[in-house]
């Protein structure tokens, strides 16, 4: 009986032109025999910032999101979709909303 | 010819396949079995209970009570998520947790649940704002994540009544907001949460 473990991305999704969302999917199985799937999801952004709780977008610090440890695919779509047009529409965007 | 036929077996003269011509109707007024695939490429009406032991695909959705799309689930999905505690919305200095959420969407609409266990914030700069990045789901313009939180060891500032997590549109990362008596919100910061003690557990809903 052999029981074997693997992780296999399932989805890649961009949404809200920038954010991408992915899902893993481990899988376990029996003698080949797919016994169980259960589902992990996390999301990744083309940058981000860090601010004071009192302060106004002038004073955010922005820096660019570090994708070394994502999947092969994952990093080639995000190279391919987040443009210098598109981080600073980004920022822009959060900017808009400061909350949190 | 008209009547009964009785026999054990009826197989196709030419071929594998028994065809009821096109306008006619084959009618089984009792019990039926089919030992194989059943392959209907036309709509089924089934009149009494439907039972059925196997796992049921529908990759059009599942209308109940109407058929328009507010009447119709079309998606269907749970699973788990992990956190990453940060000074930042992405990048900045990384904390630690020990954790345990989930997830589950229904159509356009995801609940999330957050149990976070000692929340360890060594090397975070203690005035940022603290941030959970890495959220499963974005929520859509127009929708928010925002949900009471149970803490322990969370030192609130004065005049805060409530501790909520906050979740905006088009933010896949959420942070803690602070109720303020007769005035607005303020993000929680790294120092309000005693390092390696502090635990937070919330549910809230949005929609994608």
């Amino acid at each position: 009986m052999a029981i074997t473990k693997t992780e296999e991305i399932r989805i890649i999704e961009v949404v809200q032109t920038c954010i991408i969302q992915i899902a893993t999917d481990t899988v376990i199985k029996e003698d080949d025999v797919e016994i169980s799937r259960t589902r992990k999801r996390h999301s990744i952004i083309p940058c981000g910032y860090s601010r004071g709780k009192e302060d106004t977008p002038d004073k955010w610090v922005w820096s660019d999101t570090d994708i070394s440890g994502e999947d092969a695919q994952v990093q080639a779509i995000a190279n391919a979709i987040w443009t210098d047009s598109v981080k600073t529409a980004y920022k822009a965007k959060m900017e808009a909303q400061t909350t949190p | 010819m008209t009547g009964i036929v009785k026999t054990d077996q009826i197989q196709g003269a030419q071929g594998t396949t028994v065809t009821v011509p096109t306008g006619n109707t084959l009618a089984v007024t009792s019990n039926a079995t089919v030992g194989g695939t059943f392959g209907v490429t036309g709509n089924t009406t089934v009149g009494g209970t439907l039972v059925n032991t196997g796992l049921i695909t529908a990759s059009a959705g599942v209308a109940i009570g109407g058929t328009g799309s507010a009447n119709t689930l079309d998606d269907f999905e749970e699973g788990t998520f992990d956190v990453t505690i940060r000074d930042a919305t992405s990048g900045g200095n990384t904390g630690s947790v020990t954790q345990t959420n989930k997830y589950v969407k229904v159509g356009s609409f995801v609940w999330m649940q957050f149990n976070l266990i000692n929340i360890t914030t060594t090397g975070m700069t203690g005035g940022n704002v603290l941030y959970l990045t890495g959220l499963p789901f974005t929520p859509a313009s127009g929708s928010f994540g925002s949900g009471s939180v149970i803490v322990n060891q969370v030192n609130i500032d004065n005049n805060v009544y409530d501790l909520n997590l906050f979740q905006n549109a088009g933010q896949s990362y959420a942070a803690f907001l602070q109720n303020v008596d007769n005035s607005g919100s303020t993000s929680a910061p790294v120092s309000l949460f005693d390092n390696s003690t502090a635990d937070a557990f919330g549910t809230y809903m949005i929609q994608v």
